[in-house]
């Protein structure tokens, strides 16, 4: 497998703060990869994909290297970085309502970002853009082209949110708590949605959450977070069945778990 | 603990004949036309919050109320608390009927029913010192002389495990799990008979959850207070509960003991919620079941 993202010695730290908020963070992603960073409040996840994203607020110092598809992150003008978001590198947001905007329909956000980054008329933008809702499991996507954020239930919206975060084909989407503001229901049904369109589509993910349950179902390797380093990392199976830090071993302990005794968890202990 | 026989239920559970809280067919409905558009005469249109809901609590015991958004659990909450009042049905506590009460009576019921909060954060004054959080509630019922109060919020302090020194911070000295236990503190102080707990855990980190929730079942062990206990976290409820109910659209769909629940779910809804949790062990099967057509 051919390596997307090499992260080597990152280091963050905002301005006024005189710790670093994240420290020594390396890790690498392979093209298709579905990598999970986890981690409590204040590991410094968050700030993470917001520094491969390049998103970080003014005055964040970086240093340390991140190689994206090829390209230096680190200390890249905004004009070099400012023409990856979107295209090859996009993100998922926690809370989709504030992800779109409030005055403009769903269809003309999603047809604005088409044609921005393609060269395809108005009329093809259109036809892509429900192409994208329908995907994404919106139904009647022609009426919900002129639908607005406020209009739609948090789900739909984070379909909406998904559909344009994959639509340009991105190698790498960073999806920072994607599903934690959903209902459990409307969660796993976004979770079977995000990882059918990331397997057919080839990306990589990046995927920031506290929920062990979405890791482990989700992602091929997990990265551990706590107080702004990496405490942990290997492929998901290592992780949760043999954890190597006492910090992975009490984050596994103190999920909560409803199936503790469930048949399905007795009969894959015989099968263990 | 106690040795010998396994009693079915929990042994802190008082099996007395009378519930502590008895709701019985609770009703609530909310006038949905009319807010917004005030000039416009809307035909009446009346959404349900919460339909003909039947519980019991006894003392010691804690039952949790679960369900997704909009189901109508923290509705059902406020309603035993005396925040909102029912459209129909009736509310006993004790034995006596609350289901309308005026102020003197909802007073005097705050002593008896007690609330913790999702938001520890909100939910703080922030200008105020910790002992005086604490301490506040025994002030505004009169509980007590100045030194027997004092003595009474080092108590709880510690049943709570908060350090002595803290007693002179103010909350945004304090992290998420500390505040949460200030909340704690500052409901057990008056000794109530029912503390409704509504989403308490579900702001904080896991393993701080995790800490919040050792601590209301060591209050319990300790005090016989009951508890509801509203969230939305499977996971954390199986941990917590005795009974359970499982409420969707204001309804109770399904409600027995936690293990029978979780266990063997007999409603479609009820499986449904417990197979869209994705189990933490990447070698489980994760597939969830729709029970409605459009999830979202």
């Amino acid at each position: 497998m051919t390596t997307l993202l090499t992260v080597d010695g990152l280091a963050v730290r905002y301005a006024g703060s005189r710790r670093p908020s994240i420290s020594n963070i390396s890790l690498q992603l392979a093209e298709g990869e579905v990598l999970g960073v986890v981690g409590e409040s204040g590991s410094g996840k968050t700030t993470l994909g917001l520094s491969l994203l390049s998103l970080l607020p003014a005055g964040a110092e970086m240093s340390g290297s991140i190689l994206f598809d090829g390209q230096q992150i680190v200390g890249a003008p905004e004009r070099a970085v400012r023409p990856l978001r979107g295209t090859r590198l996009s993100t998922i947001v926690q809370n989709p309502a504030t992800a779109l905007n409030p005055s403009f329909s769903i269809g003309s956000q999603m047809t604005a970002l088409l044609r921005r980054h393609k060269k395809i008329s108005r009329a093809d933008a259109h036809t892509l853009a429900i192409d994208w809702l329908a995907r994404v499991g919106i139904g009647e996507p022609e009426n919900r082209m002129r639908s607005y954020a406020h209009q739609l239930s948090g789900g739909m919206n984070q379909r909406v949110v998904i559909a344009m975060a994959l639509a340009l084909s991105p190698r790498l989407v960073i999806a920072d708590e994607p599903t934690s503001a959903l209902d459990v229901t409307v969660q796993a049904a976004i979770l079977g949605l995000l990882k059918d369109l990331i397997a057919d589509s080839g990306s990589s993910m990046l995927l920031i959450t506290h929920d062990l349950g979405v890791v482990a179902q989700m992602c091929d390797s997990v990265a551990v977070m706590k107080d702004g380093a990496m405490t942990e990392s290997g492929p998901v199976r290592q992780i949760f069945h043999s954890p190597q830090t006492a910090y992975t071993r009490q984050l596994l302990a103190a999920q909560p778990s409803h199936a503790a005794s469930s048949p399905a968890a007795l009969q894959n202990e015989v099968v263990r | 603990m106690s040795d010998g026989v396994q009693a079915q239920e929990s042994p802190r559970v008082a099996q007395s004949a009378q519930p502590l809280l008895q709701v019985d067919a609770v009703r609530k409905e909310y006038d949905r036309s009319g807010s917004v558009g005030r000039f416009r005469r809307a035909p009446k249109e009346r959404f349900v919050a919460v339909d003909d809901v039947s519980l019991t609590i006894s003392a010691g015991e804690t039952l949790s109320v679960v369900g997704e958004s909009g189901s109508g659990k923290s509705t059902l909450g406020r309603m035993i608390l005396g925040l909102t009042e029912p459209t129909s049905g009736s509310i006993l506590f004790d034995g006596d009927d609350i289901t309308h009460r005026d102020a003197r009576r909802r007073r005097e019921l705050t002593r008896e029913i007690q609330v913790v909060f999702q938001d520890p954060y909100s939910s703080l004054d922030p200008r105020q010192r910790i002992e005086d959080i604490i301490r506040e509630p025994l002030d505004i019922h009169g509980i007590g002389t100045v030194a027997e109060r004092r003595q009474r919020v080092a108590d709880v302090m510690e049943q709570v495990a908060l350090s002595e020194r803290m007693r002179r911070f103010f909350p945004h000295q304090l992290s998420g799990g500390l505040r949460q236990r200030v909340c704690i503190a500052s409901a057990l102080v008056v000794r109530p008979k029912l503390i409704v707990a509504d989403e308490p855990v579900s702001a904080l980190d896991v393993s701080v959850q995790a800490q919040i929730l050792d601590l209301f079942e060591e209050v319990q062990r300790r005090t016989s207070v009951a508890l509801l206990f509203i969230s939305h976290d499977l996971g954390v409820v199986r941990q917590i509960s005795d009974r359970v109910a499982v409420m969707r659209r204001g309804e109770i769909v399904e409600t027995g003991p936690i293990d029978d629940v979780f266990e063997r779910p007999t409603h479609p809804y009820t499986r449904s919620l417990l197979s869209a949790i994705p189990p933490a062990d990447p070698d489980l099967p994760f597939q969830p079941v729709f029970y409605d057509e459009a999830v979202s």
